[in-house]
């Protein structure tokens, strides 16, 4: 894979979901950074966004597998798994194991926050080991092995917030907003009529490898890292020189898988960039999405209103780059 | 090709690097260093200026030279990446350089580079680091420093009061310029003015001394003038300037003949200031001579002014020590003057001659008390009497009388008209020290105005 190639593979993949999404262009970035980084994304946005068809979009556009799990209160671990049924074969029966939706390559879990913890749990394993164990078997799941899970900010009510090891899986959490009037005005335009593009696919699963093996071989110069370590440190109260805000705020900052994150991603970053190095203004621009889930506010915090994109911002004007 | 000449470029934004942090480092050595001369004379004039003034920044600048700032090869790669808006690449493919594992895109960036710096020169391609700081600081210690030159100097360790006690002895040593007083006052002043407090304190010990010694030729010059009867008459009215002015009235031949006298006697006189004194009175009653009236002045002036030298210098030479206020003043730790105490005597100043009519009267001798102040006691109480007298108007605060008792050696009485304006001057100059309450220095205002109400 050269880098003229994956830019080619990045420009296509855009045309081919511009097709069906208008707008939506920075999420859409951030949605192919996490592809390629190998990272699973948490959206949030309010219903009626569009976030169901950039995801399956993306799936045809990439030649991926596509599941969708919409998750509900009752819904169970193994209906997401998969679970042993007993099948009759030549007089003989035995258990086999029924691959559940989680066995595809894209996996949209849509308003993730409406299951139980238990079964939201049952994600755990699959997005950090990209296997799932049923009956003390291990099953690997397909590669690659994406989850970018849903969940609308503004109903609270029967819900059960992702808990913090969940949480930190995400490569990113990305906001959804508004379109604006223009393109609400093309939205309409495309689906209130006839109109019905036909998606094709861009590369092969095996590029979308190399991509990624490309992307993890941009170079990152020490200050750069040190950058991302300071970032990452900034966000916890306790560390020693933290900023106020952080002190007041926050009751638990970053982890060290929020390092990695930013830095994987600024490589991501620099590389659609057409650059083929790692700097600064990169970490910066994918911090927001890589820190804003990683950092728990406190109670006074919450009284306050505040958002840890708030946090993030004063610990970016905060942080010097060297 | 390619990346040689890129390497080059990096060594040179290197080297350059460093030559502006030399630079930025002298800059911020000399502003340090003339701030801190600046403050230096300003607040303790610890050291003279000729020397100190190229000595501290030529140490500072000796510093910056040997100890020079010294940017890392990666502070000054980011600097000049962020100066020509690189992103990081330059930095980056200095690391890949010495990286033993390179990355497969390493070749890329080090194309992409060398086509991104091929018309840059690397001596442009670092920020100048002008500190805006560094240069605040140099413009803010230059007006500190030449504020420092040009303000008086202040004596160390001495309070502020004492400048204008020199300036005082000095006006009463000019009295005496024939004398070595002048001088060395004049060199004490200046010692002061530059901080050698000891060099000071020794020359008006000395000035106190010769002081001292002026006055006993001049106390022994008036004992030979008592003994002869046609000129006994100077030395009970070396005092009194309204009897000496008398003189003026006498004819040709009396002025002559007296200068006559007066010049004979001169050859039996000490040395000192009544000698001297006299010596121009005899002149100026010499045919020719036609400023009697200030050789007379001068004569009747000379104890006076002696005392005042005298009790002046004693001020000096006890540092933090002030001399006590007027009547009802506060109390000063001062001494009036070692060796001879101002007693004054008088009541309140009487409109008929002979009724408590208020005059002063020196004496020699230590002041009873320390913190006194002038306290008049009536003319014609004898010193045989010593009673002790209330003050003619109410004050506040402590006082002691001086009677002429107090006072080892026997003294002069002086009219009060006389001694006012002298009296008013050394009360106003105290209080301009803000040595005083301001209740206190109304109370000394309405005493001196009352004084010369009734004068």
């Amino acid at each position: 894979m050269t880098p003229g190639r994956f830019l080619e593979i990045i420009s296509q993949i855009k045309g081919e979901v511009g097709k069906i999404l208008v707008g939506q262009e920075e999420v859409l970035d951030f949605l192919l950074m996490a592809l390629i980084a190998r990272g699973h994304a948490l959206i949030e946005g309010v219903p009626g966004l569009g976030k169901t068809l950039l995801v399956r979009s993306l799936s045809q556009v990439l030649n991926l597998s596509f599941s969708r799990i919409q998750f509900t209160p009752d819904l169970m671990p193994a209906d997401v798994t998969g679970t042993m049924v007993l099948e009759e074969e030549n007089g003989k029966r035995r258990f086999r194991f029924q691959e559940g939706p989680i066995f595809a390559h894209i996996i949209l879990a849509d308003e993730v926050n409406r299951a139980t913890p238990k079964t939201q749990s049952a994600l755990l394993e699959a997005m950090q080991e990209n296997q799932v164990t049923v009956s003390k078997r291990t099953y690997p799941l397909p590669q690659p092995f994406y989850v970018f899970a849903t969940q609308n900010p503004i109903e609270m009510e029967g819900t059960y917030p992702l808990p913090e090891a969940q949480l930190d899986r995400f490569l990113f959490k990305i906001l959804i907003g508004y379109p604006s009037d223009l393109e609400m005005l093309e939205i309409l335009s495309r689906t209130t009529t006839s109109y019905d593009p036909n998606l094709r696919p861009v590369c092969e699963r095996e590029e979308l490898g190399e991509m990624s093996a490309l992307a993890r071989d941009v170079p990152v110069a020490t200050p750069v890292y040190s950058y991302a370590i300071r970032l990452m440190e900034a966000t916890r109260p306790q560390s020693p020189g933290t900023l106020e805000v952080v002190r007041r705020y926050v009751r638990y900052g970053a982890s060290p898988r929020a390092a990695q994150a930013l830095i994987l991603a600024a490589k991501v970053r620099a590389l659609m960039k057409g650059r083929f190095n790692v700097s600064f203004q990169d970490v910066e621009e994918v911090a927001l999405p890589c820190l804003r889930h990683r950092i728990i506010l406190n109670f006074e915090a919450q009284a306050e209103g505040l958002h840890p994109d708030f946090i993030v911002q004063e610990v970016l004007k905060g942080t010097p780059l060297k | 090709m390619e990346k040689d000449r890129l390497w080059e470029f990096t060594e040179r934004v290197i080297r350059k690097a460093r030559r502006e942090s030399l630079k930025e480092g002298i800059r911020w050595a000399l502003s340090g260093a003339v701030l801190l001369e600046a403050f230096l004379f300003l607040f303790w004039r610890l050291f003279s200026l000729p020397f100190w003034v190229f000595t501290l920044p030529l140490f500072s600048l000796i510093l910056a030279l040997f100890f020079p700032p010294r940017p890392s090869p990666q502070e000054a790669l980011l600097l000049s990446d962020r100066y020509l808006g690189l992103e990081e690449r330059l930095l980056t493919a200095y690391e890949l350089k010495k990286r033993e594992k390179p990355s497969s895109l390493s070749p890329l960036l080090f194309s992409d580079l060398a086509q991104r710096i091929s018309g840059v020169n690397p001596e442009k391609a670092f920020p100048p680091r002008r500190s805006g700081k560094a240069q605040f600081l140099l413009l803010a210690s230059l007006p500190v420093f030449l504020l420092a030159l040009f303000l008086p100097s202040l004596p160390p360790g001495s309070p502020p009061s004492q400048l204008p006690l020199m300036e005082s002895l000095l006006s009463r040593a000019s009295f005496f310029k024939e004398e070595e007083i002048y001088p060395l006052i004049q060199e004490a002043q200046k010692s002061l003015k530059e901080g050698r407090k000891e060099e000071a304190q020794a020359l008006l010990e000395k000035a106190q001394e010769l002081t001292q010694s002026l006055k006993e030729r001049d106390q022994e010059a008036l004992g030979i003038l008592a003994q002869d009867p046609q000129l006994s008459f100077l030395q009970s009215e070396a005092q009194d300037p309204a009897k000496l002015q008398e003189l003026s009235q006498l004819t040709l031949k009396e002025r002559e003949a007296l200068a006559e006298k007066i010049e004979k006697k001169l050859q039996e006189l000490p040395p000192g200031a009544i000698r001297q004194a006299l010596k121009e009175l005899a002149s100026q009653l010499a045919p020719g001579g036609n400023q009697l009236e200030e050789a007379l002045g001068n004569y009747s002036q000379v104890l006076k002014k002696e005392s005042e030298l005298s009790s002046l210098l004693a001020e000096a030479l006890k540092p933090g020590g002030e001399n006590g206020a007027s009547p009802g003043g506060k109390e000063g730790e001062g001494q009036v003057s070692p060796g001879e105490g101002i007693g004054t005597q008088g009541g309140l100043p009487g409109k008929e001659e002979g009724e408590d009519q208020p005059a002063y009267r020196k004496g020699s001798g230590t002041s009873p008390q320390e913190g006194q102040g002038l306290v008049y006691v009536p003319q014609d109480l004898s010193p045989a009497s010593g009673e002790e007298l209330t003050l003619p108007q109410g004050g506040e605060g402590s006082y002691q009388v001086l009677s002429p008792q107090s006072a080892n050696q026997e003294g002069k009485v002086e009219d009060f008209r006389e001694v006012l304006p002298q009296f008013k001057e050394r009360a106003l100059e105290q209080a301009q020290r803000r040595l005083y309450s301001p209740e206190e220095e109304n109370l000394i205002l309405s005493y001196f105005q009352n004084l010369e109400a009734q004068k």
